[in-house]
């Protein structure tokens, strides 16, 4: 990538951005959440930035986001495009802070009551570099459903986006996020904040899917009673890269955070889930448990699991962890196929099968069927 | 009479080991055939084979089913060409669920047959009237395949299998294992009703109790991989009264 020229004097507050992004280093691939990632290439390629402008804002029922400008947006809904907002001064992810560096306005949302938002990030560009970013704040005692879709158009582009999200007390968040790319050249960063309140619980349920290049890195902290429940369903296949990283950080007493991850490799496709989990002193009684889980449908693949836990109190009410990676059961794929169902078919069955307890939580019918389609076109 | 299948100088192997050794074996279209034999001697494998496991390599030998040698064929294709197993030990699939499972085979099998596939509610029906016949729960349709069944409701979920397929060739492997006397009934006049002259049923077992429920035309006697002895009921007293000593070599 070429320099980029950035005049501090406008934004005092990003000086400290820099300060911190100087103590980190640039990521590298010896960056440990990035090891496997294949950065390198990503990052050597030639891209002309493309800062996000302000545009004028069609209403709509969704959120449209292309190439990081917003084009679309639900009337009503209060945006606001901020050149600054705080930045969460302890994440791991060197790209969140080049990210909030490089992003001219952070577009703003604030969810003051309850309801559900559909975000559409479209990527269209070739050779760009594109970094934006979002906020959204949801105000205490609200039920908020947010749904996220990427469609890839661009063929050859790198963009950085994220979220930097504060859950009020006692709200809950769910956030449902399906990435799905083809194209090998394209490459996305998503690097996000999430701070949950008091009693406030934030539900993810990650969707991976393609050959292209996608990574999400999730700082989340937990407050007093606060929950994180992250399920992540990842099926990377050509030579696909395409992985989520966290450090969930309990701050408060009787926090709870779970993850269940399920990977389905083909191909040569890497799958990542590098999950750490960070109980401090003061969240006494915290609850933290993570499953993962892949199979390797041929010999190419790699997986790589990393559930990781670091605990700094002796008051901890449940720790689990562990990961297993294997290929489909042959004694149950010969069960099916001695009823006359075809390979195919038997394989696809226990693949839906052992993504089942995921879609069984979301409990959302028509988002399984029309992932089921999108599996069967990809498998 | 007519041969549903001919099994000429079976050999297979399992992990390199040689298990059947020369199996000779005629399945009369329409017939019962009990099989028995003691343990280890080689009855799941030998349906094995016959069902195309992977486990399960012949090195020597044919099967011929409908006139055709089927040992090269897929499981799949097998089971398409009416040859079902109830498994010794049926496998759980959890998050399949059961009445979807048997709907795709049922439909894989119509596909096969160039019948129009059944839609779920008058797959539901059948399906409905084969589980009170079999005094299933009507609830186990909806749970997962074999998930948390008991022993006996496993056993009872392939009968149920194969009354929705309605196969030609019937292989059923230690069904009684693990059946309550009802059940054991239930299940032996669900195997009744379907002998219509046509189907072939070869059922493995230890115990005679089977037996005097689903008379046998045949008895044949499997032992170190081999068919030792071919006959009728009468092999099973004296089975019963000497053990297994008296078919073939001490080993
Ligand atoms: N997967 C396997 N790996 C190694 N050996 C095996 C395997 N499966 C079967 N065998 C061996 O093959 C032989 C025959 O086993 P098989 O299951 O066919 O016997 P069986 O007659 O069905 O016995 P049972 O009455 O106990 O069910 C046994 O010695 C058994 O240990
Ligand atoms: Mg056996």
């Amino acid at each position: 990538m070429r320099p980029i020229d950035l005049d501090l004097n406008t934004f005092p507050e990003k000086k400290a951005i820099v300060q911190k992004l100087r103590s980190m280093g640039m990521p590298t691939p010896k960056t440990e959440h990035y090891r496997y990632f294949g950065i390198r290439p990503i990052l050597e390629r030639e891209y002309t930035l493309r800062l996000p402008e302000r545009v004028p804002v069609e209403a709509s029922d969704s959120i449209e986001i292309v190439d990081g400008v917003v084009t679309k947006a639900p009337e009503g809904l209060f945006i606001e495009y901020l050149p600054q907002v705080r930045v969460d001064d302890s994440h791991y992810d060197q790209v969140y802070y080049i990210n909030h560096l490089l992003t001219p306005m952070v577009v703003s949302i604030e969810l003051e009551e309850s309801g559900e938002l559909r975000i559409v990030h479209k990527f269209t560009q070739n050779n760009t570099f594109t970094p934006y970013r979002l906020k959204i704040s949801v105000s205490p005692k609200q039920k908020v459903k947010i749904l996220e879709e990427t469609v890839v158009v661009s063929e050859s582009s790198l963009y950085f986006y994220g979220y930097d999200m504060e859950i009020g007390e006692e709200s809950r968040v769910t956030f449902i996020s399906s990435r799905i790319t083809h194209i090998h050249q394209f490459a996305l960063f998503g690097s996000h904040s999430i701070s949950v309140g008091k009693g406030g619980e934030f539900h993810l349920y990650t969707f991976d899917l393609g050959s292209g290049r996608t990574i999400h890195n999730y700082h989340t902290i937990l407050h007093e009673k606060a929950l994180n429940d992250n399920n992540h369903i990842l099926f990377s296949k050509g030579e696909g890269r395409l992985g989520n990283t966290f450090h969930i950080e309990h701050r408060g007493k009787e926090s709870k955070s779970l993850q269940l991850s399920r990977n389905i490799l083909k191909d040569r496709g890497r799958g990542i889930f590098d999950g750490l989990l960070i109980v401090k002193n003061p969240a006494k009684y915290s609850s933290i448990f993570q499953d993962s889980r892949t199979i390797l449908l041929n010999s190419g693949p790699f997986m790589v699991s990393k559930p990781q836990m670091e605990i700094h109190t002796e008051f901890i009410t449940e720790a689990t962890h562990g990961s297993t990676t294997g290929h489909l059961d042959g004694e149950a794929l010969f069960y099916l196929r001695q009823r006359g169902i075809s390979l195919e078919e038997a394989k696809e069955m226990l693949v839906l099968s052992f993504l089942d307890e995921i879609f069984q939580k979301l409990g959302d019918e028509e988002f399984r069927r029309e992932f089921i389609t999108i599996y069967e076109e990809n498998r | 009479m007519k041969k549903s299948m001919e099994i000429r100088d079976l050999h297979g192997e399992i992990n390199g080991k040689e298990i059947l050794k020369g199996i000779d074996l005629d399945l009369l279209e329409g017939k019962v055939h009990a099989v028995m034999g003691p343990n280890g001697a080689g009855k799941s494998t030998l349906s094995k084979a016959i069902v195309g496991h992977p486990d399960v390599e012949v090195t020597k030998g044919e099967i011929i089913y409908k006139g055709e040698n089927i040992v090269g064929l897929e499981p799949e294709e097998r089971a398409l060409r009416g040859i079902f197993m109830a498994f010794q030990h049926p496998v759980e699939i959890p998050g399949v669920n059961n009445a979807y499972f048997l709907r795709t085979a049922l439909n894989a099998k119509r596909k096969f047959l160039g019948l129009p596939p059944l839609n779920a509610a008058e797959f539901l029906r059948l399906l409905r009237e084969k589980i009170r016949e079999l005094g299933m729960k009507e609830e186990m349709i909806q749970r997962s395949l074999n998930e948390g069944f008991s022993g006996g409701e496993k056993k009872l979920n392939e009968i149920l299998q194969m009354e929705i397929l309605q196969p030609d060739f019937v292989i059923l492997d230690e069904i009684d294992s693990g059946l309550d006397i009802d059940a054991l009934k239930r299940v032996s006049d669900a195997v009744n009703k379907m002998r219509d002259g046509k189907r072939t049923f070869m059922i493995i077992t230890h115990y005679r109790k089977i037996l005097d429920y689903i008379e046998p035309d045949y008895v044949h006697i499997l032992k170190g991989g081999q068919v030792l002895e071919t006959g009728g009921i009468e092999i099973v007293d004296a089975l019963e009264r000497e053990g297994y000593k008296i078919f073939g070599e001490e080993q």
